[in-house]
């Protein structure tokens, strides 16, 4: 009798710990179905940074790497043989050579390198990636023509609503962070805003108001020119490019004298998806 | 003997300016603004509105007054108050060959920054061959609120004209600093500007403006306008300049010696001022 209940409740224990099982099992593999994005690449290497692009585990769960695939349909890479975690919200780069990235970006931890690299293509390319059951998990591609300023910096993702093979997805970073989250992701909008501060703004080395902050999101896919124009009509200077979501203005022409006290100028013209925005604000100099 | 005296003049002035800056304002005010500047006749309306040199006048009326507004670039939505304006009234006298011009205006950005600015003008036009006259400005300038004191500077400027039959020849230059602000950019540029403008023809009356200045490196304009009268009351002008490059027209209601004027000056960029100005002399 004794050994009938304990088998019962053996088996009892074990089918409560299957179906626990399945609850617990489900939404971790529909995770991991789409848990892995590329966020960034960098195909344009340089002789100081090899090739590299930046995965990141938008899962909740940890997400393990070994066998998983990258490439194209006919010529594959193994990302890695061996147990290779990547923590839930993890940013992992993977790059053609270790020692030279870690040169370039000593401050990145999670670095792999292939076994075997897969070239990319500087100009266009699309690259897939399969999971250790070899289904397809994540593509991405780019495009050169969908950028007008784009030279040897990074592409950032600024949006994993949008499929990565569309350019919408991706925009020319400002400055490269790998193992980093995208800072154009926190500043790209579905409209164009500016927005510039203080008003009135005093260079004048008190320490109070003594830089112009202009702030500027861009729609994805878009490049902006930011100029500041004096009162009489002239442009004082072009702030610098590709667009950063936030520039300090400290009252300075581009000779380096200083700009006139009175009104002045804030002008984005922002250019994508073959139209052409100009965003305009009025500020005042004081010293 | 005329043009002779004109180098000379032209030369002194060139000789009396070692350096020169713009004047910070994009195009000039009142009945002149549609027409860059480039109109100027001694017998004309652009002779005695009160923002012009005394030596631009030599006519028979004996007092007036001018009133003007602008409205400076588009209206950008970023303040409580989005226009950059400016109002200015003046009078002119002239007795005996003597003028004197003088003016005040008051210019408001957002409601935040004001600028105040007068000036007189004294010229002579019975001196033969060149009509000069000299303007001293006085400037002030702050901010509305705030602990910062307001600043004020003072220049000079001097000015020729050498009429000729068919066009004059004006030179000037301006902005010589006798009192500089504390402050950096608040500062008085010189300007050195020469002009050709013709008298009324069957073209109607043209003129050109060149103006060189310096704000570290040197910087040149060019001006160019037209004024015609499309009936004796009615006149249309327009100019056009360089450095920036801005388009301006305007429209002219004359009768007797009282005038009206709307200018319009579209920038590429910054968008479309409008001014008015009302110019009224008697005898």
């Amino acid at each position: 009798m004794c050994c009938a209940q304990a088998k019962k409740q053996k088996e009892t224990v074990a089918a409560v710990a299957l179906i626990l099982a399945c609850f617990l099992a489900i939404p971790a593999v529909g995770q991991s179905d789409s848990a892995l994005s590329v966020t960034e690449l960098f195909p344009r290497a340089q002789s100081d940074c090899p090739e590299w692009f930046e995965v990141t585990n938008a899962s909740g769960a940890p997400l393990d790497l070994k066998n998983w695939k990258y490439g194209h349909a006919d010529d594959t890479c193994l990302i890695s043989s061996s147990d290779y975690v990547l923590p839930a919200g993890g940013i992992a780069v993977l790059t053609k050579d270790r020692t030279l990235f870690s040169a370039k970006y000593p401050a990145v931890s999670l670095v792999l390198q292939p076994a075997r690299w897969k070239a990319m293509d500087n100009y266009h390319d699309t690259l897939f990636f399969w999971d250790s059951s070899g289904a397809l998990r994540e593509n991405v591609g780019w495009d050169y023509r969908w950028f007008d300023s784009w030279t040897n910096q990074s592409l950032a993702r600024v949006s994993l609503a949008k499929s990565a093979l569309v350019k919408e997805a991706w925009v020319v970073a400002s400055r490269p962070s790998p193992g980093q989250p995208n800072a154009e992701a926190t500043w790209r909008a579905t409209g164009a805003e500016l927005d510039i501060g203080p008003i009135p703004f005093t260079p004048n080395n008190d320490g109070r108001d003594d830089y112009l902050s202009i702030r500027i999101s861009l729609p994805a896919a878009a490049s902006a020119v930011v100029s500041v124009y004096g009162f009489d009509g002239r442009k004082y200077l072009d702030l610098p490019q590709p667009p950063s979501s936030q520039y300090l203005w400290n009252g300075s022409l581009s000779s380096g004298g200083p700009a006139p006290v009175g009104p002045f100028f804030v002008v984005a013209e922002i250019t994508g998806n073959g139209t052409r925005q100009v965003l305009r604000k009025k500020g005042v100099l004081w010293r | 003997m005329r043009f002779t005296l004109a180098c000379v003049t032209a030369a002194a002035l060139c000789w009396w300016t070692p350096a020169s800056c713009a004047s910070r304002e994009p195009f000039p005010l009142g009945y002149s603004m549609a027409g860059s500047g480039t109109i100027l006749q001694q017998q004309g309306i652009s002779g005695r509105e009160a923002f012009t040199p005394a030596c631009a006048y030599a006519d028979s009326f004996r007092y007036g007054i001018s009133l003007a507004g602008v409205d400076y670039f588009d209206p950008m939505d970023n303040m409580e108050s989005s226009h950059l304006a400016q109002v200015a009234v003046g009078g002119m006298y002239s007795l005996r060959g003597f003028t004197a011009k003088a003016y005040v205006s008051h210019f408001d950005a957002l409601r935040v920054y004001f600028e105040q600015e007068g000036q007189l003008s004294v010229g002579a036009s019975c001196i033969p061959f060149v009509n000069p006259s000299v303007e001293l400005c006085g400037y002030r300038a702050g901010l509305y609120q705030g602990s910062d004191p307001a600043q004020t500077r003072a220049d000079v400027g001097v000015s020729a004209m050498v009429p000729f039959r068919y066009a004059a020849v004006s030179l000037t230059c301006c902005h010589i600093p006798v009192k500089n602000a504390a402050i950096a950019g608040y500062d008085t540029p010189l300007t050195l500007r020469a002009g050709v403008h013709t008298t009324v023809n069957a073209l109607g009356s043209q003129g050109i403006l060149c103006e060189a200045a310096s704000d570290g490196s040197w910087r040149f304009r060019v001006s160019i306008g037209e004024e015609f009268w499309l009936l004796r009351k009615l006149g249309l002008s327009a100019a056009f300049t360089t450095n920036p490059v801005i388009v301006s027209f305007g429209v002219i209601l004359a009768w007797r010696g009282a005038a009206v004027s709307a200018g319009f000056v579209d920038h590429p960029v910054l968008g479309w001022s409008k001014g008015l100005a009302i110019d009224w002399a008697g005898k």
